[in-house]
């Protein structure tokens, strides 16, 4: 009898399974959620001020942006939680408030941030179970069906062996991954997640993500996660969209929206943004928080440089303000590193060159930047990763391409580059055939009568490739007056004395 | 990353985890035998006890009309006593206990507050200002069979829910904590109100002060058919509802998500309730604990899951309305104590030993208690 009720309910309902477990190909036509001018307010401050969002069938994104921007509020009222006081949330074509709840909760679902205490009395099963409730009928119990779709939510969750656990007993991840469960149990078309990894060790993040990325690409679920963690984000999603102060400040790819001015811009601090050196996505570091202004620098160093780093901060921000704009405002993918997230001090100020390469110098590059040196570099092949450092950072630079030998022309600019600095230092890095003419610039400095620091913090001669000649130059720079430190916090404090103060670093 | 059984390992997996649940619901459901039994043995017993004793046997006989075996039929005074005097008063605690006990838990869930009783909502004061004008002012009309008290009290409780409820909507929607709020306030005021009757009240003192501790002295068969068709159609829209409750203990957002109609839901067991609270007030008085106590006490056997839960929690408390009834009207016989004492008695130290377990509440954490 429940066999029956059952059939005639899926049948009823084949619109709805058919997109479900069609690939994207066919769902694609439409867009699984619109957001049209979305406005809502608790008080009289707006936390949404006219949000507009297409999200077509089949997509993968995560909503981001700063605590209070509004990414909570607004998954609340796609999920009729909140009804606007203005715009609409249009799901599948439908504004959600004309559904009923039961018709909203059939396509979607969400996973709310973990509430404790909630339902702690029921056991897994039954709270899994719970997600059967839209499909089931006033007067129907759950047939087999329904405990096929739990089962495999407990599966893909990996929460089967907790099924006859009580949800108190559980920790907070297991208690997230059952919440999941219970949102893939309603098998629903759009799946939201508020911070759906909040809670989870690093293991449990990635299934988690992966599981959702696989049910996106297979099953074409359109999921739409609030995420904090902007690298693990970029890692896995498809797309962003970028809330600060209640409005969309960009949306896109993750390489349009997670740039270091956009990022900048509504989070308030400095960030640097390279690539992941495995996936190439961006990869989002924080060089200094917005409350915290120069403040990491006191209590050391001369008390000169921690003005020049305070100022330089200072002077900059309206740049990276501007920048942010434009990169806004400019359609298709904007380049990571146009704008420098850390402040590029004006010409005239002190200013090192360094000598890089195989990835050696990029730790060294971050601490001069950080010590609010102009900082220059060369000669570099593209794809070393010291390259992408640099220009995370902001720092000019002399390439030349992957694996090509240094020529003529690469090396008159690093020469250049070298004789108006103030300083050179050179990295421990190898050298090579191809790169062993980088010491030459190393040279010309000292004779210009720069201040020469070499790191090694591995002996030259297990460095040299070129049967002893770098050795050999490396000694002759020594003799020349070059000054060896055996750290980069040695060659810091070496530019420092030459600086004359005006840097601040401390240790 | 994802270690992934065989598909026979999957298929035995679905069979376990429903094997699982249904098992649970079981070992539950026998928990509902237990407790039907319990209330035909308390039923039987609470038909023998009294100032004149009817042995079981001649109870059964009078009740079914036969009994194996040899015995003596009941003769027309014993069978006088239990049919026109002992049953209906049986019947009408087992319908003021459960409607109470269901209310009570209905009430838990829909504030997610395990200190919430049938009263919270204002209905008991409403009842008793219900009654006790009716009592002072002397009215004495009668409808139904029923006496002028038990309507007015029935009109007393849903009037005060009504106004409780009017009170606390904002927007369409009904916010708990308001009703919750406005409920202890409409009853504060309903319960002055009550106060100056009762001082103004010198005539009748007696009998209200009576009628305000709970009693099912007057209990007739005519309680039972205006009781009876209530408590049915409240538990059967109740029973229905159990999803609905059961997803709202995860707060009304996540049930909203899944799919329910909260404030409909809301509005629905509002009503239940009210009317629950009403019949039961009108039967029986004011009669404390049973619905506060009852729903803990059975969440021990049954767990959360109002499926069983609520029909556990009506035969408790029928169960124990009838045995604190019999005691009421045998302890100190001939004179009969107000069985809302007797479970106010029972009742309070019960509470204070959950209060000490309050471990086995937990699925309120973080709410309320």
């Amino acid at each position: 009898m429940a066999e029956d009720a059952r059939g005639a309910k899926d049948a009823e309902d084949a619109e709805g399974a058919g997109a479900a477990g069609q690939a994207k190909g066919a769902a694609a036509a439409g867009l699984a959620v619109e957001l049209a001018g979305v406005t809502f307010s608790y008080r009289a401050a707006p936390a949404l001020d006219g949000v507009s969002l297409k999200v077509p069938r089949g997509g993968f994104w995560a909503i981001v942006g700063p605590n209070g921007s509004g990414k909570t509020t607004l998954l609340r009222c796609m999920s009729r939680a909140l009804r606007p006081q203005a715009g609409a949330v249009l799901l599948e074509g439908s504004d959600v408030m004309a559904l009923a709840a039961r018709d909203v909760a059939r396509r979607l679902a969400v996973v709310p941030q973990a509430t404790p205490g909630e339902g702690a009395e029921f056991t897994v099963a039954e709270v899994v179970l719970m997600g059967r409730q839209p499909h089931l009928g006033r007067f129907e119990t759950e047939g087999a069906g329904d405990w096929e779709a739990v089962r495999r939510a407990l599966e893909q969750t990996q929460t089967l062996g907790l099924a006859d656990r009580r949800f108190e007993e559980l920790s907070g991840g297991e208690r997230q991954r059952a919440v999941i469960a219970r949102a893939l149990a309603q098998e629903p078309r759009v799946l939201l997640l508020d911070e759906p990894t909040a809670h989870l060790d690093l293991a449990y993040q990635v299934q988690v993500l992966g599981l959702l990325q696989r049910l996106n690409r297979t099953r074409g679920l359109t999921v739409l996660a609030v995420m904090h963690d902007l690298n693990l984000a970029a890692q896995y999603f498809d797309s962003f969209m970028l809330l600060a102060r209640g409005r969309v400040c960009a949306v896109g790819a993750a390489e349009e929206v997670l740039t270091a001015a956009n990022i900048g811009r509504a989070y308030g601090g400095d960030v640097l943004v390279s690539r992941h050196p495995v996936h190439q996505r961006p990869l989002v570091t924080l060089v200094r928080g917005a409350g915290e202004q120069g403040g990491e620098q006191a209590g050391g160093g001369p008390a000169t440089g921690e003005g020049v780093g305070e100022a330089a901060l200072a002077s900059t921000t309206p740049t990276a303000a501007t920048t942010a704009a434009a990169t806004a405002a400019a359609p298709g993918p904007a380049p990571n590193h146009a704008s420098a997230p850390v402040p590029a001090p004006a010409e005239g100020a002190f200013t090192v060159h360094v000598i890089g390469g195989g990835g050696a110098a990029g730790h060294l590059m971050a601490e001069l930047c950080r010590c609010g040196w102009r900082v220059t570099a060369g000669v570099l092949n593209r794809g070393d990763s010291d390259l992408e450092r640099a220009e995370g950072l902001g720092i000019r630079v002399v390439t030349v391409p992957p694996f090509t030998p240094v020529g003529p022309r690469e090396h008159a600019q690093n020469l250049a580059l070298a004789k108006a600095a103030d300083a050179v230092v050179m990295a421990s890095v190898p050298f090579g055939p191809a790169n062993v003419i980088n010491l030459e610039a190393a040279r010309a400095a000292l004779a210009a009568g720069r201040t020469v620091v070499l790191v090694d913090e591995a002996p030259v001669s297990g460095r040299d490739y070129v049967g002893g000649a770098a050795a050999a130059a490396h000694e002759r720079l020594v003799q020349g007056g070059a000054v060896v430190a055996g750290s980069v916090a040695a060659a810091l404090r070496a530019i420092e004395r030459a600086a004359g103060g005006t840097g601040s670093w401390t240790e | 990353m994802m270690p992934r059984k065989g598909a026979a390992g999957d298929q035995a997996a679905a069979g376990d985890l429903a094997a699982a649940v249904l098992r649970r619901r079981r070992a539950r459901r026998a928990l509902i035998a237990a407790l039907s039994l319990a209330l035909l043995t308390v039923g039987v017993v609470a038909l023998t006890v009294g100032a004149v004793a009817i042995p079981p046997a001649t109870v059964l006989r009078c009740l079914f009309g036969f009994l194996p075996g040899p015995g003596p039929a009941p003769d027309p005074a014993q069978m006088a006593i239990i049919v026109m005097l002992r049953l209906p008063r049986v019947i009408t605690a087992a319908i003021v206990g459960a409607a109470l006990a269901v209310a009570g838990a209905i009430l838990q869930a829909l504030f997610r507050n395990p200190l919430a009783d049938p009263y919270v909502i204002g209905a008991s004061w409403g009842a008793s200002l219900g009654a006790v004008a009716v009592m002072v002012s002397g009215i004495s009309v009668s409808f139904l069979g029923l006496s002028a008290v038990p309507i007015a009290a029935f009109l007393g409780a849903i009037a005060a829910v009504l106004v409780v409820y009017r009170l606390a909507r904002e927007d369409g929607a009904l916010p708990v904590l308001t009703m919750l709020l406005a409920g202890i306030a409409v009853g504060s005021l309903l319960s002055a109100a009550v106060s100056l009757l009762v001082y103004f009240a010198d005539r009748r003192l007696h009998q209200v002060v009576f009628w305000m501790m709970g009693g099912l002295g007057g209990a007739t068969w005519a309680h039972v058919a205006v009781g009876l068709p209530y408590l049915a159609v409240a538990l059967g829209v109740a029973f229905f509802y159990s999803r609905e409750l059961n997803a709202m203990l995860l707060g009304e957002e996540t049930a909203q998500q899944l799919g329910v109609e909260v404030e409909r839901a809301k509005r629905v067991m509002l009503a239940v309730t009210a009317l629950l609270t009403a019949v039961a007030v009108s039967l029986g008085g004011p009669i404390g604990f049973v619905g506060l106590v009852v729903p803990h006490m059975v969440r021990l056997g049954s767990g959360a899951d109002h499926r069983q839960l609520l029909p556990a929690a009506a035969l408790a408390g029928a169960v124990l309305l009838v045995a604190a009834d019999t005691l009421a009207r045998t302890v100190i016989a001939p004179t009969e104590l107000p069985v809302g004492l007797v479970t106010a008695l029972g009742g309070s130290p019960f509470f204070i030993y959950i209060l000490r377990h309050r471990r086995r509440m937990r699925f309120f954490a973080g709410r309320g208690g």
